[in-house]
C-alpha cells in the first residue's frame, strides 16, 4: 500500500486508479451511512478532495485516518446541503421510542437522524473510533459526541433487538 | 456494539471514477456523452484497442497489444507519420486507462448503461498531458476529446 501511495502521489495515474479502488469501500461506507440519498455525490466529492490533496499526506501510515476524516467531512457537508438552515443539534429529531419500533430498516432509521448524528454513529460503530477520536475528527466537544451517540444508539439498539 | 452488514454503502461506477481522476490530475480533460447505443455496442468500439481506437482517433494509424496479463496490458500505437508510442493500460469492461510510458499523455474511457434506458450508454472520455504545463494545451485536448466522443458514438450506432 505504501508503494502504491507513493506512486500515486508522484502522479502515476494507474496507481491512482488502483488506490481509488482500495479506498472505495471505506469512503463508500462512510458516505453511504451519512449522506444517504446523496451518497454517490458525497463519495465522488470526497474522492476528488482526497486525490487533489494526496501530495499533502506526508505519513503513509496516516492514510486511512486521513481518508476517514475527509470522507466524513464531505459526507456531512453534502448531506447538509439538503437540510440547509437546520441547526446542527436537534435532539427532538432523534427517533422516539414509538418511531424506532416502527422503523423497518437501518436506512429509515438513519434518515431520522441529523447528518452530524449519523457521522458520530458511523465513526463509533462502523469505523470503531473512540469517542475522543470522533470528537477530534468532527471538531466538536466530547460531550456533544456523547449525547449524539447516546440518542442515536438508543434508537438503533431498539431496532436491532427486534 | 457490532456493525451490521446492511448499512447503506455508496459505490462509485466507472464514470464517477474517471471524473475523480479528471478533477485531480492537472492538464486532464473529461467530457461525458449520453450515447444512443447500448453498452455492448459502445464498449465493442471503445474497448477494442487494436481495431476500434485507430478508427476513432486520427492521431493513431494502428495499435497493437504487446503484452497482456489480466486487466493490465502494454499497447503500442503508431501515428500516421510512423511514430511509435507505448502505453501501460488498465482495461476491463466499462473501464480503460492508458498511460504513456513516459507519462507524457493520458487517455481514459469509462462507460456504463444508462439506468433509465438500456438502449443508451453514459460514456466519459479523458485525455490530457498530466503535468502542470499540460493546462496550456487543454483547449486543443478538449477538441480532440469531443471529436472522439462523436466518433465512438457514430461507430457504436452502426453496430446496433
Amino acid at each position: 500500500m505504501e508503494d502504491l501511495l507513493r506512486a500515486a502521489q508522484q502522479g502515476d495515474a494507474l496507481a491512482m486508479s488502483m488506490l481509488l479502488a482500495e479506498l472505495q469501500p471505506r469512503v463508500g461506507r462512510i458516505c453511504g451511512a451519512i449522506a444517504l440519498g446523496d451518497a454517490e455525490d458525497a463519495a465522488q466529492e470526497a474522492m476528488v478532495a482526497i486525490f487533489r490533496h494526496l501530495r499533502d499526506l506526508r505519513e503513509p501510515g496516516a492514510l486511512h485516518s486521513w481518508v476517514r476524516a475527509i470522507a466524513t467531512r464531505e459526507a456531512v457537508r453534502v448531506a447538509r446541503r439538503r437540510t440547509a438552515g437546520a441547526v446542527a443539534e436537534l435532539p427532538e429529531q432523534v427517533p422516539s421510542r414509538a418511531d424506532a419500533e416502527r422503523v423497518a430498516d437501518i436506512r429509515d432509521l438513519l434518515g431520522r437522524l441529523q447528518p452530524e448524528q449519523r457521522a458520530v454513529l458511523v465513526l463509533r460503530d462502523v469505523e470503531g473510533l473512540e469517542e475522543t477520536e470522533a470528537a477530534a475528527l468532527l471538531g466538536v466537544p466530547l460531550g456533544t459526541v456523547k449525547s449524539r451517540l447516546h440518542r442515536a444508539r438508543r434508537a438503533f439498539r431498539r431496532e436491532w433487538a427486534r | 456494539m457490532t456493525a451490521r452488514t446492511d448499512w447503506p454503502v455508496a459505490t462509485l461506477g466507472p464514470v464517477a471514477r474517471l471524473r475523480v481522476l479528471g478533477a485531480a490530475i492537472p492538464g486532464a480533460v473529461v467530457r461525458e456523452r449520453l450515447m444512443g447505443a447500448p453498452f455492448d455496442a459502445v464498449w465493442g468500439v471503445a474497448g477494442d484497442l487494436e481495431h476500434g481506437v485507430p478508427r476513432v482517433e486520427p492521431a493513431v494509424a494502428s495499435a497493437r497489444i504487446l503484452w497482456r496479463h489480466g486487466d493490465r496490458l502494454t499497447l503500442e500505437t503508431r501515428s500516421p507519420g510512423g511514430m511509435r508510442t507505448r502505453f501501460d493500460v488498465e482495461l476491463r469492461p466499462g473501464w480503460c486507462l492508458m498511460q504513456e510510458q513516459g507519462r507524457r499523455y493520458l487517455v481514459g474511457m469509462a462507460a456504463e448503461p444508462d439506468p433509465d434506458d438500456p438502449g443508451r450508454t453514459r460514456f466519459a472520455h479523458l485525455e490530457g498531458v498530466p503535468r502542470r504545463l499540460g493546462r496550456l494545451v487543454v483547449p486543443l485536448v478538449d477538441l480532440a476529446v469531443r471529436n472522439d466522443l462523436r466518433g465512438i458514438e457514430r461507430l457504436a450506432r452502426r453496430r446496433t
